[in-house]
């Protein structure tokens, strides 16, 4: 779910060639270097920015922006791809060592340097497959690469990416099976606080406030290796609640909190969010075995052949008004893999069909004797 | 009277600009190096796609976020009364700008992270020129909260590098050093935070942090940076795992000189160039003048966010402009030499009319680990 972005991606930055060899790199490659055959590209351009939205580069080179910054992926038809990164050249080491593509650019100008890529390649009047541009590049640089190509044909290609990065292969559900592992244990750490936490409990029952309650969490995941981290709060008791980030608000016996949790293992993400009573001395979580049915029994019905459209009718079918109230701002969820929220969205307007390896993060609202409970996790269909 | 001040000082400047109105945009992101001039203004982090607030050249204003769902939230934390949910970025944005009467020529701020479509929709409603310089020099004086979030900030950095001398430690993995300086930071009141590190015997750089696990006579170097509601503090530090060599005692030495005397010259009105020229006489003079460059090095110093001196650029012999009263600047002669490798040595400094202030507290010097 859309949250704010840190001002750096600061976890474990690691590229496992074990679990994610350069075969299955060349693989994506090979798969959208069909794709561009079949629609005539001479080239694709994958953009990518900021800590949220540089998936498409990723996906293909497996380099990750640490600021929010900008990376775009040359990548020919025929031809060897470049990657480019906004940075200093010192962080070329950096970039190298967890990419299989051997042409490398940090770069503070990326349309320049894409241009330069470009014509070294003999593309410039090439027809072009653009994935996220212009839809995330800045003007001034959209300005220079459109008068730098006046002779190429631009091409919208991102619904190709999309297509591709929407179904995920065994290596990439291990990687987020293992982020979930890190997400459902920095959850379940909020009721074990004396348990097994190694640093900071001495002296606290429980957080006392949502700043601390996040750090505690926080904390717990990138101990267990999480690159990065998004963590959101609601209050689903109070009159206008709705998802924030964590507050000094303190958290007093018997009020109400849910945390929703997003965390990524060597790019991939996982998400879930749990609902909480606080007490004078605990934490505990709400999920009584008649919701964790329901949302066994939705969850399931995931299942390749459905179209997503006819998955969330249903599943909005199940909810009580109030329910489905509740979770409107938010939707039912979304992909989930190399960025915390990416396609498809689960919404009754997308006719494409649920397909076997499609990582959906989903979340629901139902009513409880506690008031709205909310709960969430990552499903693989 | 501070959210007054920047409204009016807004209006006042596109007044002197000949400006209609101005928008103030935000991708969604507080970087360093590139700070949100929304987030400034609006003393609120947007959290994106898209926000942008709408000023009309009479004062009034609208802020637009997304997602729609967190317009509440912004609303409990700005002081912009008409804050509006805008799922529908471009639309919102050109109805905001017909709503608040505004033709003519509109300043920009924050333009540089503004897509193009985005752009394509506003320059299609009103002329559109780069204003950026509006909120620079806005944000230039600071409100005593804004102070007060600076000392905030280095107590947590005091935090942070108490964290990360005890986890500097053999055996301990990069991530989990890092795992606890966060925690600390966060503990201490930073909401978000920037650290960067690297261990070894040898290092090159600083960078995230990966699996290598401390080992004895490591030089474990860092950089902590917690930041409090947009204002950064920055620390730079150097622990030596187990007695250090002659050679670190030395080397470090000398960057704590060069510091030193770097900042004895820092005060408002002087060229912040000052900095770096002092630095690199003291190395010069030391024989490592041919180190004073990149790869070496990277800066000797910075400011942080908007309204500071090369806010998140480097400060440079080359960086005429001056320091200014109240400025929070960070000097530090992080360097790689090649008897010890890079060292982190740096403190983040408030300048002052007569001199500079010291914002954290623990001591700038080489740390050792038994």
């Amino acid at each position: 779910m859309l949250s704010l972005q840190p001002t750096l991606r600061l976890g474990r930055d690691v590229w496992d060639r074990a679990a994610m060899p350069a075969d299955e790199f060349h693989h994506r490659a090979d798969r959208l270097r069909a794709a561009m055959t079949r629609d005539g590209l001479d080239a694709l351009l994958l953009y990518g920015s900021n800590l949220n939205g540089c998936g498409h580069p990723t996906y293909l080179a497996n380099y990750i922006v640490k600021l929010p910054f900008a990376a775009l992926v040359v990548l020919p038809r025929d031809g060897e791809p470049a990657l480019m990164f906004q940075g200093a050249t010192r962080g070329r080491s950096a970039a190298q060592a967890t990419t299989w593509i051997e042409d490398v650019r940090p770069c503070w100008n990326m349309a320049e340097t894409c241009l330069a890529v470009l014509a070294e390649r003999g593309l410039t009047r090439a027809r072009l497959g653009l994935a996220a541009m212009p839809r995330l590049v800045p003007h001034a640089d959209w300005q220079t690469l459109v008068a730098g190509l006046a002779g190429a044909t631009l091409v919208d290609a991102e619904d190709l990416v999309n297509r591709e990065r929407a179904i995920k292969s065994d290596r990439e559900l291990a990687q987020i099976r293992r982020a979930s592992e890190i997400v459902h244990r920095a959850l379940d750490s909020v009721a074990r606080p004396f348990q097994d936490r190694e640093r900071g409990a001495v002296g606290h029952a429980r957080a006392a406030d949502e700043s601390s309650l996040a750090a505690d969490v926080i904390h717990d995941a990138r101990m267990h290796g999480a690159e990065d981290i998004r963590l959101m709060i609601a209050r689903p008791r109070d009159a206008a609640w709705a998802f924030r980030p964590v507050e000094d608000r303190p958290l007093r016996d018997g009020e109400t909190v849910t945390l929703l949790v997003a965390a990524s293992w060597e790019r991939y993400w996982s998400e879930a969010t749990r609902t909480f009573v606080v007490s004078a001395h605990r934490i505990d979580p709400v999920w009584p075995a008649d919701l964790d049915a329901r949302f066994r029994a939705l969850a399931s019905a995931l299942q390749p052949g459905l179209t997503i459209a006819d998955w969330t009718r249903a599943a909005l079918d199940t909810l009580t008004p109030v329910e489905a109230n509740a979770i409107a701002p938010y939707g039912l969820g979304h992909g989930i893999g190399i960025t915390p929220e990416e396609q498809p969205l689960l919404s009754t307007a997308d006719p494409s069909a649920i397909a076997r390896g499609m990582c959906l993060a989903v979340r629901v609202a139902f009513e409880s004797d506690n008031g709205v409970v909310l709960h969430g996790d990552t499903i693989v269909a | 009277m501070t959210l007054n001040r920047k409204l009016n000082e807004a209006t006042r400047l596109m007044r002197e600009g000949g400006l209609a109105g101005l928008v103030i945009y935000s991708d969604g992101t507080c970087n360093i190096l590139r700070a949100s001039a929304l987030r400034y203004f609006a003393d609120v982090a947007p959290m994106g796609p898209n926000a942008a607030a709408v000023v009309s050249a009479d004062g009034r204003v609208t802020l637009l976020v997304q997602p729609s769902w967190d317009a509440d939230r912004v609303k409990q934390r700005t002081w912009i009364d008409d804050v509006r949910g805008a799922d529908e970025f471009e639309r919102g944005l050109t109805d905001a700008v017909r709503r608040l009467e505004i033709s003519g020529t509109v300043g920009l701020g924050g333009g540089r992270e503004m897509p193009h479509p985005v752009y394509a929709a506003l320059s299609g409603a009103v002329s559109v020129v780069a204003a950026d310089d509006i909120i620079e020099t806005i944000a230039r004086e600071k409100s005593p909260e804004e102070i007060a979030l600076v000392r905030k900030a280095a107590a947590a950095a005091d935090a942070g590098f108490e964290a990360f001398r005890e986890a500097a430690r053999v055996g301990v993995r990069e991530y989990e050093i890092v795992a606890d300086v966060e925690y600390a930071m966060r503990r201490a009141g930073a909401d978000d935070n920037f650290i960067l590190l690297s261990t070894g015997p040898h290092n090159t750089a600083m960078r995230a942090p990966t699996d290598r696990r401390v080992a004895p006579g490591d030089i474990v170097i860092g950089e902590i940076t917690p930041v409090c509601e947009g204002q950064f503090v920055q620390l730079c530090r150097t622990v030596s795992v187990g007695a250090p060599a002659r050679a670190l005692v030395d080397c470090y030495d000398l960057l704590l000189r060069a510091c030193e005397r770097a900042v004895r010259a820092v005060r408002a009105n002087v060229p912040a160039s000052i900095i770096a020229s002092t630095i690199d006489g003291v190395l010069t003079d030391a024989g490592y003048g041919e180190y004073c460059r990149p790869p070496y090095m990277r800066t000797r110093g910075h400011g942080f966010g908007i309204g500071s001196v090369a806010p998140g650029a480097l400060i440079d012999a080359d960086t005429d402009r001056p320091l200014l009263d109240q400025q929070v600047v960070v000097v530090h002669p992080n360097q790689y030499l090649p008897d010890t490798g890079y060292l982190a040595c740096g403190e983040t400094w408030m300048v002052t009319r007569d001199g500079a202030e010291r914002l954290a507290r623990t001591e700038t010097k080489l740390y050792v680990n038994s």
